[in-house]
């Protein structure tokens, strides 16, 4: 099913970058649900890659909330950060999440686990691409609990997510 | 003085109506003060929740980089991956740049982004295919503008929104200043309604306690002194009342007596010193109490300095009588009566001073106390001493003068107590009026008069003492009825005898004599002359015989007016049709005399003494009665004898 889901997806991709700009489509391999996107690290050191494929593959969580950087209530999907960091086996407590754009900011596991964040790679039901705060996009319910609303959880929610590094 | 003050205050309604009053209206102001500090503290949270200025830099940054990349592109320094990524960033950025700040439209914001939109799309379409140093830098200096216009942003944006928060800010910070003066005043206006009520509460106490028209403590407030005394190895108590206080409020008017215990108040006030209390705990009655060293010595000091004080003082009444006191004192050394025993002996100590005739002060000695406690000791066992079979009827022959032979017999009672020994009707009777014990015991001697009279031949009458209580009973004379029916005695051979303090105790006396009367029962007037002898009662009552008291027949033989009353007494007697009685023959002599004067009936030791009714049989078999043989003056000795068995 999750390979079904993964061609299927593929193809969509591919259908959209048909009608992107040519930079978009020429570099259509940043948006490869094969290709590795999230790196995570122990002290600089990699200790595994996932791609979007790998992250679709785990048991996916939604979150239907309002953000500060969308006029309307948007649905994201994708694990959960704790089923996520369970299936890795480590025990890090204190994070580094890196994203693109060279936005760095810590958080603690249990922040992050408490809140119920996930790594969300699906937004309205389609993956988002890396020029749409893909693919991975660390998300909170932030409707569901009202104290999520402050600058606390909104600066951890972080779009454009390649790293994590973990100390 | 403050209390004073605050207490006439609490007194008015309008006081503590418009301090309720302000204290709703400060607590609905505190809550609507509340409740805009808590909206405009959710304001001030929400419009720091997120900071727009932030993205507005960061998208700078993400410009600046990306024209970077774009010149880095054209000069073939950077790869199209990179450039790629960079056009990435920026089109999330532009997907994500807020154009709102706390719900206001930021228009910059959305000029800005549509402009870095366009510039993005139009790079991403031309650069591609006209890829060349010249372009590059043309399309960097392009977004080398934007990036500034970025710059100005997040700069615009922060005062906007620091203006916001200030806005927030200033609203709940004079909410907080609001609900601060609303709270203090709200505590002032509850420290003032709780001072209110306290300063209520301790006057109604007080009011509770205090007898008005003295001001002195009350009997309320005189119980409670149990506490003051408790510990105390000295106390003294001595309890007061006014002699004849009803008559003073009667012949003076009411305020006139207000105004004695007023002045009583006074003089006791001044009186006792420290360590003692004054109390009115009756109508005239007062309560001094003493603790500590020389308690007894201060009480009786103050007891006689009242007595003293009052005969001097003046206006205590309205005509040449002078108020007196009788004062009951009882105190303990060793602590070892308590108040309430102490206050009871006190109280009997006062009334046997009253009953002395007042105007005395009576210590409640040992010896009182052994008394007062034999008195108690004779009220709880003369409850039960009729069912005990304690009770003995004896009997006095009443014998006609001029024949000398049996009339009738007075039943008398007799109490042979188990550990005091034969009692006295004198002794127990009052006691037995004051428990009520009365109504058994009459009803049980007219049973036991009636049961032997019987017996005795028919023209010989029965007579019985009635007390003012039995009289009381509603079912006196249905019993008397019952009793005659019973044992078949007709009514015209019981007689019953009543004093005139009978008389004047019951109100209802007329009826109950003239119901007596009309059952065929003979009525007597016992013990008269030694009362108030009031011919009124002889005109309102008709009666069969009057009896003379012994203490007027035992004198007629001295110098004296005893044999003159006595006469006038008979001449009166059959002018009204009743028998006279003469009580307390003792002698021949008197017996002379009384027969001389008048008296067609006698009673007394010469004829015999009060007999058992065994020998009231022998008495009647050996003498006879009415017409059979008179009763020889010289057997009397044999049978007074007998009888005293």
């Amino acid at each position: 099913m999750a390979i079904t889901r993964r061609a299927l997806f593929g193809a969509v991709a591919a259908m959209v970058c048909v009608g992107a700009p040519s930079v978009a489509r020429s570099g259509g391999g940043l948006d490869d649900p094969d290709r590795p996107i999230l790196a995570v690290k122990r002290g600089g050191v990699t200790l595994a890659r996932f791609s979007r494929a790998d992250l679709a593959a785990m048991p996916q969580t939604k979150i239907v909330t309002h953000t500060p950087w969308a006029s309307e209530a948007t649905t994201y999907e994708g694990p959960t950060v704790a089923a996520f960091l369970a299936g890795l086996g480590e025990t890090g407590e204190r994070f580094h999440l890196a994203a693109l754009n060279d936005y760095l900011v810590t958080a603690e596991r249990s922040l992050l686990t408490e809140a119920g964040a996930i790594l969300a790679i699906r937004e309205n039901g389609r993956f988002m691409a890396v020029a749409n705060k893909g693919p991975v996009f660390v998300m909170f319910p932030f409707d569901a609990d009202r104290r999520l609303q402050s600058q606390q959880y909104y600066s951890r929610a972080v779009w454009q997510l390649v790293e994590i590094d973990m100390s | 003085m403050r209390w004073f003050s605050l207490r006439r205050l609490a007194g008015g309604t309008w006081f503590v109506a418009a301090l309720f009053a302000g204290t709703v209206v400060l607590a609905l102001a505190a809550i609507e003060a509340s409740v805009e500090t808590q909206n405009y503290q959710r304001g001030l949270l929400d419009a720091s929740a997120y900071n727009a200025t932030f993205d507005y830099s960061r998208a700078q940054i993400e410009v600046e980089k990306l024209a970077r990349l774009v010149e880095g592109f054209g000069a073939g320094r950077a790869d199209r991956d990179e450039l790629e990524i960079g056009f990435a960033v920026v089109k999330t950025r532009l997907d994500t740049l807020p154009v709102t700040i706390n719900g206001r439209p930021f228009k910059d914001a959305v000029a800005a982004r549509d402009e870095l939109a366009a510039t993005c799309d139009e790079i991403a379409a031309r650069l591609p295919r006209t890829a060349g140093p010249a372009m590059a830098e043309q399309m960097a200096g392009r977004l080398e503008t934007l990036a500034r216009t970025f710059s100005r942003l997040a700069t615009t944006a922060n005062a906007v929104q620091g203006d916001i928060i200030e806005g927030w800010r200033t609203r709940l910070s004079s909410a907080l200043v609001d609900v601060g003066i609303s709270v203090r005043l709200l505590c002032g206006f509850g420290f003032l309604l709780l001072a209110t009520l306290v300063s209520q509460k301790l006057y109604f106490r007080r009011q509770a306690l205090t007898d008005p028209l003295t001001g002195l403590p009350n009997r309320a407030s005189f119980r409670d002194w149990s506490h003051r005394a408790a510990g105390a190895k000295e106390i003294a108590i001595a309890v007061v009342d006014v002699d004849l206080f009803k008559e003073i409020n009667d012949s003076c008017g009411h305020q006139r007596g207000d105004q004695l215990l007023c002045q009583l108040g006074a003089l006791f006030r001044e009186v006792t010193g420290l360590r003692s209390e004054v109390a009115r705990i009756g109508g005239d009655e007062f309560a001094l109490l003493f603790v500590g060293p020389g308690a007894h010595e201060r009480a009786e000091t103050a007891c006689t300095m009242v007595t003293r004080r009052l005969a001097v003082l003046q206006g205590t009444a309205c005509d040449e009588r002078r108020p007196t006191l009788s004062i009951g004192l009882a105190a303990s050394k060793d602590g070892s009566r308590d108040l309430e025993a102490l206050l009871l002996e006190a109280d009997a100590a006062m009334y046997a001073a009253k009953s002395s005739g007042g105007a005395a002060i009576v210590q409640a000695t040992d010896e009182f106390r052994s008394r007062l406690e034999q008195r108690r000791r004779l009220q709880r066992d003369i409850a039960s001493a009729v069912s005990r079979g304690e009770f003995e009827t004896v009997f006095q022959p009443i014998v006609d003068v001029g024949t000398l032979r049996a009339h009738g017999f007075e039943t008398l009672l007799r109490w042979h107590h188990p550990e005091f020994g034969r009692l006295a009707p004198d002794f127990f009777i009052p006691l037995a009026e004051e428990t009520g014990a009365i109504v058994e015991i009459g009803r049980f001697v007219l049973d036991r008069a009636l049961a032997i009279a019987a017996n005795w031949p028919r023209q010989l009458t029965v007579s019985v003492n009635v007390s003012a209580v039995q009289l009381g009973d509603r079912a006196f004379v249905s019993h008397v009825k019952n009793s005659l029916a019973r044992h078949g005695v007709a009514a015209h051979r019981l007689i019953l005898e009543i004093t005139e303090t009978v008389l004047i105790r019951n109100a209802n006396a007329k009826t109950v004599i003239d119901e007596l009367r009309s059952l065929g029962v003979g009525i007597a007037l016992d013990d008269f002359g030694t009362g108030y002898a009031s011919m009124g009662y002889l005109r309102q009552y008709r009666f069969d015989k009057i009896k003379i008291d012994k203490s007027f027949v035992s004198t007629m033989n001295q110098e004296g007016k005893s044999a003159a009353i006595v006469r006038a007494i008979c001449s009166l007697a059959r002018d009204i049709s009743a028998t006279v009685v003469a009580e307390g023959i003792e002698t021949e002599e008197l017996l002379g005399l009384v027969d001389a004067a008048g008296c067609e009936l006698g009673q007394g030791y010469l004829f015999a003494r009060p007999m058992s009714a065994l020998q009231t049989s022998r008495f009647i078999e050996r003498y006879g009665w009415c017409a059979s043989a008179p009763v020889p003056a010289a057997a009397n000795d044999a049978v007074a004898t007998a009888a005293a068995r």
